[in-house]
């Protein structure tokens, strides 16, 4: 689907990866003129919104250019400063390099930051290295490729010298995992270069020379992978190479009718490269299936002329760009999207109930839907991991375990369902109370509480839960707030000794100040008088406790007291005159007589005579105390008179009500006392309202009103308020700790209690319930549900239940707390009906069958065997003139030869005694390309213990353990220092060496394989491209480790002492030779030849030791008697003792020359 | 390869769906795991599963890289394909069911850059309504908001009155939040801050406060809330973390106080809001070795 277009002819380059937002980069195409043969050229920056509908893309950058563009690239060089967005490189039609600075650009700024003149022909190859993004090849005509730093962009290096004969380069580009590898295309061929070694290190043409490649591209995952495509119209193919097989393509993608322009490997997907042809085609390949000639996965639809160029946004995999000669760049998406609207059958849905039209689904299922959309979805679209919960606090998790192994191993799947528990304390506190409640331990649990608070508040609130599960309840709660009897009694006790009554009459102040002493404790100063009126406080039980029974009788001792005091006076009187007179005293006593205690009563009160008063109507009954109680308090309003009037007129709703607030613990203290059963929590309920309505400062004090009350949902409620944060499973946990003990209290006290709970609290225990339920509580959280209807319980009622399936079997069903709709399915004929119930899989970790596609994931070429050497031997013919010399900088080119047969040895020391696998001829044969390599079969089966010997792991080149090449880069190409070296100082030998352990291991043990000279036979048919080869530089090594000159041309003579050693040796090889019969023996003998030169080389130099030279005498000496089996015995000793880079070179050709002495009967004296 | 797995709303079945186009019900009741049914119909990579509310009896719907979108029923033990909705012109990568107070209601978000919303009364009949290009490119993710929303007006019978919202995500960088107004479907919201696709958008479930809050993750490697405080229109962006690898997934626990993160390295953690309103990590889930802390696999 196209989503933007831009009118203009032009090369493009995305901003790379890390640039937030997307940009294009456009500059004025090269190749080709518009109608107006204008020949201005610019460099444009468009903006990629895809947020905007529209087609267009907002220009944010423009520059002039003195030249047009043949390629351009934006690398993330210089993005870690603030702001930058990197650089752009754009190749100009005129040789030069350009670099920008794109955001300069976008502000208006100067833009250009380097010019770089130094090319000769028009740069059309240009690229960043992925691993370090200063370092910039361009590529021109007359086959110059430079190497640019960014951070100083004078002096370019070379990949290595000029691949002849110069062309021009058309492309080139950075290994994608190997970062000192680059590949180049010439015209035709393609050269990888290893800028470690500044040197090509191998060509890539196909053998049968069926395309010119213009472009290359490396696989965005495997090292050694690159695809090849062709320009060429007879041969529009693009080739899949692995450089480990370098002999012939993996496969060829053929589809294009005409020449190959452009073509990307997507770096987000390696299963999806683009190209773009002459024939006006975009397409979309897979080029990793088996399918030999390429699988086309999408071709887009496209109107445009020719697309010259096709490149995939770094950022957005789903983007791609394509630039077309009709001057228009497109982007498009490949995530289809502008399909037409399929039309199945019109009849069909005319008629959909037609019975007729009953199979119409079957015809219409294997039509293949038209490829508007990637054949299979891109890996960004294929989501590897998840993970979602479920209802209670499940944890359901699954992930794709990526490939360990290149083996195609079936991708494991694992899928885990945990339980998650993040309130662990909400959990144990849960089990705790839960312990206690199914045990009956509340009093326990309180006490419990009450160690465990934190604060006064909190241990006063459990030690008033405790208390309800304790004898006398009231009592204790009194003594909680502060009011014992015992101590009370000792105060008025105390109080009565030292300060007897001594005055003649009561007065009412003196009694208040008696009651006063006695504060509001009941304790029955009252008692006595108001016994006829029945008992104030029915709840407390004052026989059982010594405690009260001490205090009552405490109380009615002064009472006593006061009593007889009063009747002391009146019998003191005596005789008993009795006033008549009409004063005062007179009308009392004259009523007294008629017993009129009201109106004795009334002439008391009118002449303030409390106490009289109070006591002629004690006398009178109740209703006239009662009135005159009420005409005392009425006169004294003091405060004290207040509380004994709201006491004695059992008006505790006044004292609840008007009391100051900071004395509520004393008007609770009254409640406690006096309040029957009915009105007690009444009571308790509005002084905590009255308390919680006041502010924080009393809530707590509320909490306690309401524990007393009973009151549950204005405990909660009121907790509520005291609470920071009324949600947080701490609080949830200490107002239901809280609430399920007062509910036991209560249904102690009151009996069970079936009320519903107020919304407020089903609020609070469907929280609770429902933070166990996430906890995986299941049947816990059921305890808390109650039976309320709230909505909310009851839907998770619902759903506990029936997660909890078996385990909730013994409870009732809830009912299904919403109405069910019946879905059907009409319309729609039941095409499957899949339930297949199966075996039972218990287990936790599902593995299935991998999906098709997922086990063609990667290369099947990855499954190698065995190295073999003959992978090797066919590589091209083509000589290359590049200079040898250059090779002897690098100390280790045995890196290029794994498989090099020589290397057994090192091992294995003992195998020197079989002696066809050192059979030097056999190797010869073998390496030689052309040779027949049937020769000497064994030794093709013997190098399967080399690979022990090779460098594996980090060892930086092609040969090593294929498996590593298919995975990311390992550290050793991570660490970018490396890679400048070759380029910016001298050259380093060590370099380019593996790792010191395993160098120590190999190099010393190496055998010369030649040891002619440059320019001796064998040197003049090699190619330096042919694997085989890179063993060659070996002996070039051993020079460097023997400080010895390069050989002259003219050979020094032997010294004489040794002079019988080459004469008896040659004779028997020209004896041999004379009695040879077929080509190969005397192969073998030329070979034996130049094995011997080797030894006569080191006569001359001095070079051997005298052990050696000791040993080849006594050879000698053996063949001259013609005992050539202690000659060789000989041989296989000096092998297994000594030092074998010394005399590898030759020994195997002297072994070789006895043993066909022995063959050929052949003796010499 | 597995692309998603899902409990059902009692959390006694799972469903599972694979890039081998089939979808899988196992019946995961009291720690078991039994394989009990396999769904087959799609024909290409099955994306998503969800479940139905159970008032609708056991619905599944499933989308698949094929552009369709299956309605499954299960009857009496046996899944009937009941609907396939194949309006849409590329991969289906989400699906998500309203809650139930809604309707008979499914979000659809595919890469063809639309929305379908379907809708049934039940009688089998399902009537679609699509926002075109929603996300250019692509809508990843798609995720309803709780039917219990701050702030909601009440009608004249004193219950909420119904208003749907849906979050969406896509290739265009964009979470963006849609409201039905009168049928339509328009764009309430658009909301920018992640630089790369969205992978992921979860509208946390209600909790009661008058804040709503969205989940979002992002190719960037970033999980951002985005929080409206009920009251204004604006929605506040916080960066949870950024992650080493792509997230690919946002989940919230049923009582929308966790959040599980997956992402690209295999790696889950659990996220919850301290009450400064800052966002900890309370977890890493180390699956297949036990669970630290706070978490445990009960079958290890």
């Amino acid at each position: 689907m196209k989503v933007k277009e831009i009118e203009c002819t032009a090369n493009v380059a995305w901003s790379p990866a890390a640039q937030h937002p997307i940009y294009l980069a456009a500059g004025t195409a090269a190749q080709q003129l518009d109608a107006t043969f204008s020949t201005s050229a610019s460099l444009d920056i468009f903006g990629l919104d895809l947020a905007e509908c529209g087609m267009e893309m907002s220009k944010v950058g423009s520059v002039q250019s003195e030249c047009r563009f043949h390629k351009l690239v934006w690398g993330s060089f210089g993005m870690s400063a603030d702001n930058a967005a990197g650089t752009l490189v754009a190749g100009g039609d005129n040789g030069r390099v350009f670099i920008y600075d794109p955001n300069q650009m976008m502000s208006g700024g100067e833009c250009l930051l380097h010019t770089l003149d130094k090319h000769v022909g028009a740069v059309s190859a240009l690229d960043v290295n992925p691993f370090q993004d200063n370092l910039l090849a361009s590529g021109a005509s007359e086959s110059e490729i430079y190497i640019w730093d960014l951070n100083n962009p004078v002096n370019p290096m070379t990949p290595g010298s000029k691949s002849q004969p110069p062309d021009d380069v058309t492309c080139i580009a950075w290994n994608q995992q190997v970062q000192h590898i680059l590949a180049s295309t010439y015209a035709g061929r393609c050269i990888v270069w290893d800028l470690r070694k500044n040197e090509p290190i191998i060509k890539v043409s196909d053998s049968m020379s069926r395309i010119k490649s213009k472009l290359v591209c490396w696989h965005p995952d495997v090292a050694t992978q690159m695809c090849l495509a062709s320009e060429d119209d007879h041969s529009p193919v693009i080739q899949l190479w692995d450089l480990r097989f370098a002999t012939s393509p993996l496969k060829s993608l053929e589809s294009h009718q005409r020449g190959i322009l452009s073509m990307a490997w997507c770096p987000h997907d390696p299963d999806l490269l683009l190209s773009c042809g002459k024939d006006n085609r975009i397409l979309c390949w897979n080029p990793n299936t088996a399918a030999q000639n390429g699988e086309v996965v999408y071709e887009l639809p496209t109107a445009n002329q020719w697309s010259f160029d096709v490149q995939w946004c770094p950022r957005n995999p789903a983007v791609i760009s394509s630039c077309s000669f009709d001057g228009h760049i497109s982007v498009y998406s490949l995530m289809g999207g502008a399909a037409p609207p399929k039309t199945p059958s019109k009849v069909a849905d005319a008629f959909p109930d037609d019975p007729f039209a009953q199979p119409h689904h079957q015809p219409l299922a294997p039509t293949e839907p038209a490829p508007t959309m990637l054949k299979r979805p891109p890996k960004w679209l294929r989501r590897p991991v998840g993970a979602s919960f479920g209802f209670g606090g499940k944890l359901i998790s699954f992930e794709n375990v990526k490939q360990t192994s290149p083996q195609q191993a079936p991708v494991q799947r694992q899928l885990h369902i945990s339980q998650v528990v993040t309130e662990s304390d909400l959990v144990s506190r849960s089990n705790q109370l839960e312990n206690a409640l199914t045990k009956g331990q509340y009093a326990e649990f309180c006490a419990l509480k009450i160690s465990n608070s934190t604060s006064d508040a909190e241990e006063s609130v459990w030690s008033f839960l405790k208390v309800n599960f304790e004898s006398d309840p009231r009592t204790r709660f009194l003594e909680l707030l502060g009011y014992n009897r015992n101590e009370l009694s000792r105060k008025v006790q105390s109080l009565t000794t030292d300060a007897p009554v001594e005055s003649n009459g009561v007065d009412a102040v003196q009694l208040a100040e008696k009651m006063a002493s006695l504060k509001t404790d009941k304790s029955g100063f009252l008692r006595p008088p108001l016994s006829g009126s029945g008992p104030i406080s029915p709840r407390i039980d004052r026989s059982k406790t010594p405690d009260s029974d001490l205090a009552s009788e405490a109380g009615g001792d002064v009472f006593e007291k006061i009593a007889a005091h009063e009747k002391e006076v009146e019998r003191d009187d005596e005789p008993l005159p009795i006033a008549v007179d009409d004063d005062c005293d007179g009308l009392v006593a004259q009523a007294l007589l008629t017993a009129n205690f009201e109106a004795a009563v009334e002439v008391c009160l009118h002449n303030d005579r409390m106490a009289e008063a109070i006591i002629l109507a004690l006398a009178g009954g109740p209703e006239l105390l009662a009135q005159t109680q009420k005409t005392f308090f009425q006169r004294n309003k003091g405060n004290l008179n207040r509380l004994i009037s709201s006491v004695v007129t059992r008006d505790y709703e006044h004292i609840i009500r008007t009391c100051e607030l900071e004395n509520w613990k004393e008007a609770l203290a009254v409640v406690l006392t006096y309040a029957k059963g009915e009105d007690f929590s009444t009571l308790c309920t509005v002084l905590g309202d009255r308390l919680s309505s006041a502010g924080d400062e009393y809530t707590n004090s509320a909490c306690l009103c309401y524990i007393c009350a009973g009151s549950i949902d204005r405990l909660v409620e009121c907790w509520a308020k005291t609470t920071n944060n009324p949600n947080s499973p701490d609080a949830l946990s200490d107002v239901v700790e809280k609430v399920m003990i007062l509910r036991k209290a209560v249904e102690v006290v009151r009996g069970p209690n079936a009320d519903d709970v107020s919304s407020v609290l089903a609020q609070r225990l469907s929280q609770y319930a429902e933070l166990l339920a996430s906890q995986g509580c299941l049947d816990t959280a059921m305890n808390y549900l109650g039976t309320s209807n709230e909505m909310s319980l009851a839907i998770l009622r619902d759903r506990l239940y029936q997660a909890l399936g078996q385990a909730a079997s013994h409870l009732q069903q809830p009912p299904v707390p919403f109405e069910t709709v019946k879905v059907n399915a009409k319309g729609v004929a039941p095409t499957v009906a899949a339930a297949r119930p199966q075996q039972p899989q218990q287990q936790q970790q599902q593995q299935r069958p991998g999906a098709p596609f997922q086990a063609q994931a990667g290369s099947t070429f990855q499954t190698t065997t065995t190295p073999s050497s003959t992978y090797y031997a066919p590589a091209s013919q083509q000589s290359f003139p590049g200079n040898m010399a250059a090779t002897s900088t690098y100390s280790q080119p045995s890196m290029f030869t794994p498989q090099a047969p020589q290397y057994p040895t090192s091992s294995q020391p003992a195998a020197v005694s079989q002696p066809q696998i050192y059979d030097p001829s056999a190797m010869r044969s073998q390496m030689t390309p052309g040779a027949p390599s049937a020769g000497m079969p064994a030794h093709n089966n013997q190098p399967t213990s080399m690979p022990n010997t090779l460098p594996k792991g980090n060892h930086p080149c092609f040969h090593s353990n294929p498996s590593s090449l298919s995975q990311k880069p390992t550290q050793s190409y991570m660490t970018p220092t490396p890679i400048t070296q070759p380029i910016y100082g001298v050259p380093q030998p060590n370099m380019a060496q593996p790792p010191v352990g395993q160098l120590g291991q190999v190099a010393p043990q190496q055998p010369p394989a030649d040891q002619g000279p440059p320019g001796a036979p064998s040197y003049s048919s090699a190619n330096i491209y042919n694997p085989q080869e890179f063993q060659q530089p070996a002996p070039q090594k051993q020079y460097a480790h023997k400080p010895e000159p390069p050989k002259p041309v003219e050979k020094g003579p032997i010294p004489a002492e040794h002079q019988v050693l080459k004469d008896i040796l040659d004779n028997l090889v020209q004896q041999c030779l004379t009695k040879a019969a077929n080509a190969q023996t005397k192969r073998k003998l030329d070979d034996v030849l130049r094995k011997l030169e080797s030894l006569y080389d080191k006569l001359r130099g001095n070079s051997l030791s005298p052990t050696v030279t000791s040993g080849l005498h006594q050879i000698i000496g053996a063949i001259q008697k013609f005992d050539y089996h202690s000659g060789l015995s000989i041989h296989t000793q000096m092998i297994s003792q000594g030092n074998f880079s010394e005399i590898s070179s030759f020994m195997p050709g002297i072994k070789m020359l006895i043993q066909t002495a022995i063959t050929l009967q052949v003796y010499v004296q | 390869m597995i692309h998603d797995a899902q409990m059902d709303y009692y959390g006694t079945r799972l469903a599972t769906c694979s890039s081998d186009r089939s979808v899988r019900i196992f019946d995961v009741r009291n720690g078991q795991q039994t394989f009990t049914a396999e769904l087959k119909g799609h024909e290409g990579p099955v994306w998503q599963v969800c479940w139905g509310h159970p008032m609708f009896g056991n619905l599944l719907a499933t989308c698949s890289y094929d552009r369709k979108v299956i309605i499954w029923k299960e009857t009496n033990g046996t899944w009937n394909n009941i609907y396939e909705y194949t309006n849409h012109d590329s991969s289906v990568n989400s699906v998500s069911w309203a809650p139930h107070e809604f309707g008979l209601m499914l979000a659809c978000g595919s890469s063809d850059g639309c929305i379908s919303i379907i809708s049934s009364s039940g009688d089998g009949a399902w009537e679609s309504k699509k926002i075109n290009n929603a996300h250019t490119i692509g809508c990843n993710a798609v995720s309803w908001s709780p039917s219990i929303q701050p702030g909601a007006l009440l009608d004249q019978s004193g219950n909420q009155k119904i208003v749907r919202r849906l979050v969406s995500g896509g290739c265009d960088n964009l979470v963006k939040i849609w409201k039905e107004d009168d049928g339509q479907w328009m764009e309430e919201q658009k909301l920018e801050a992640h630089h790369d696709w969205i992978r992921d958008v979860a509208w946390a479930p209600s909790i009661g406060l008058p804040r709503s809050i969205i989940a979002s993750c992002s190719q960037d490697c970033q999980v951002i809330i985005w929080s409206n405080d009920g009251t204004s229109s604006t929605w506040n962006p916080k960066v949870l973390h950024k992650f080493n690898d792509v997230v690919w997934s946002v989940s919230w626990s049923v009582t929308g106080n966790i959040l599980a993160v997956s992402g690209g390295d295999n790696k889950v953690s659990l996220w919850k809001e301290t009450l400064e309103g800052d966002w900890v990590c309370v977890s890493n889930v180390n699956k297949g070795q036990g669970y630290s802390k706070d978490a445990h696999d009960p079958n290890s």
